[in-house]
């Protein structure tokens, strides 16, 4: 059975140890967490729930930045993020991969719960963040979820990236009156799977995103949350996800009042 | 299929290459017959068309994504868009039941 923390893959770990948390889907045991997870996605539902009485709520949803990635990008990668939100490792949704991880992000439930367990699904069969009334999801060009309202859909322009045709869409959001904004880049996870998920070849990205986050805060008041779905591991010269791997389960997961 | 020519399943294909990405694995490289959107669809796309799957994903298309395009028959009447030039793999959409212009 595959053990792990935040940072490390622990080999023939013993099996009997009490400080084993079991990881299950389906009923079957797929790996254990050494030290019981002090945050988990599923935080981010009950979190955004209990903020909402008191103001806005930003949710900034950066798909594939492991816990990880996030150690290992140089501090000048990722300032602004590292500086205002100051994450801590959240274990993510087993299998991880976008759909399972995101549907627990936003129902604060696991896969067997919402019923999301493949890239297949789509249809997460409990409440999800976007019951809220007025609440808006930025997506990039593709609405991964069927949730209660759909998502804005947006297209890159001549030029513009991915997630740049996102952050024009989401600081028209911000500047509304919408209770909850939720945000998902979705260009990292794109260029890992293309060029592996080594942080000096990301640095490019990782720059434009927090530039996004930095511009997103700027204009926002009220509760601000920043995690991602899943990380990723290196598998030849490109990257992928979907293992009970440290790189793939435990993702940055921070907050701020802004 | 909604926003498709009836009869669309007879019109030519070409031979392309795809190369796909994993969420698990390296990247694959598939030669497939597939049809280009353009000439499969009832309307040309202005601004953009909206593919809705039958599991319940949907994706944006703009007039580029549309002209480079293609369906690939799955079989049992099921088609899957795919993107020749594009190895986004969350583009790949299977099973879309309507192209919608927004």
């Amino acid at each position: 059975m595959q053990v792990i923390t935040p940072l490390f893959n622990l080999a023939d770990f013993p099996e009997n140890t009490r400080a084993l948390t079991p990881c299950t889907l389906q009923g079957e045991t797929v790996g254990a967490f050494f030290l019981a997870p002090r945050r988990a996605i599923t935080d981010v539902y009950a979190r955004v729930m209990r903020a909402l009485p008191a103001g806005r709520v930003l949710l900034l949803y950066i798909d594939g930045l492991g816990y990880s990635l996030y150690e290992r990008a140089c501090p000048a990668s990722l300032p602004f993020i590292r500086r205002t939100f100051a994450c801590t490792a959240a274990r993510t949704a087993y299998p991880p991969l976008t759909q399972p991880c995101m549907a627990s992000m936003l129902t604060g439930v696991w896969p067997d719960a919402h019923g999301v367990l493949s890239r297949r699904d789509h249809r997460p069969r409990v409440p999800s963040l976007m019951a809220v009334p007025g609440a808006m999801l930025i997506e990039a060009d593709s609405e991964l979820l069927a949730l209660e309202q759909p998502p804005v859909l947006t297209l890159a322009q001549a030029g513009e990236s991915v997630d740049a045709a996102v952050l024009r869409e989401a600081l028209k959001a911000v500047r509304t009156d919408a209770p909850l904004v939720i945000v998902h880049f979705h260009g990292l996870d794109d260029m890992e799977h293309d060029v592996g998920d080594d942080a000096a070849r990301l640095r490019g990205k990782l720059l434009e995103l927090d530039d996004a986050v930095r511009a997103l805060c700027a204009g926002f008041h009220g509760t601000a949350i920043l995690c991602a779905d899943h990380g990723a591991h290196r598998d030849g010269a490109s990257a992928g996800h979907g293992r009970f791997d440290c790189r793939d389960m435990f993702v940055p997961y921070g907050e701020a009042v802004l | 299929m909604k926003g498709l020519k009836e009869g669309f399943e007879s019109l030519p294909r070409t031979r392309v290459t795809v190369r796909t990405t994993s969420a698990s694995g390296p990247a694959r490289e598939d030669v497939m017959d597939a049809i280009p959107l353009c000439s499969a669809l009832e309307q040309p796309v202005r601004t953009r068309v909206i593919v809705r799957a039958e599991d319940g994903a949907a994706l944006a298309l703009s007039p580029q994504d549309a002209a480079c395009a293609c369906l690939a028959p799955l079989g049992d009447g099921i088609w899957q868009l795919i993107f020749p030039k594009d190895s986004t793999r969350r583009r790949f959409l299977k099973h879309p039941v309507a192209f919608e212009a927004d």
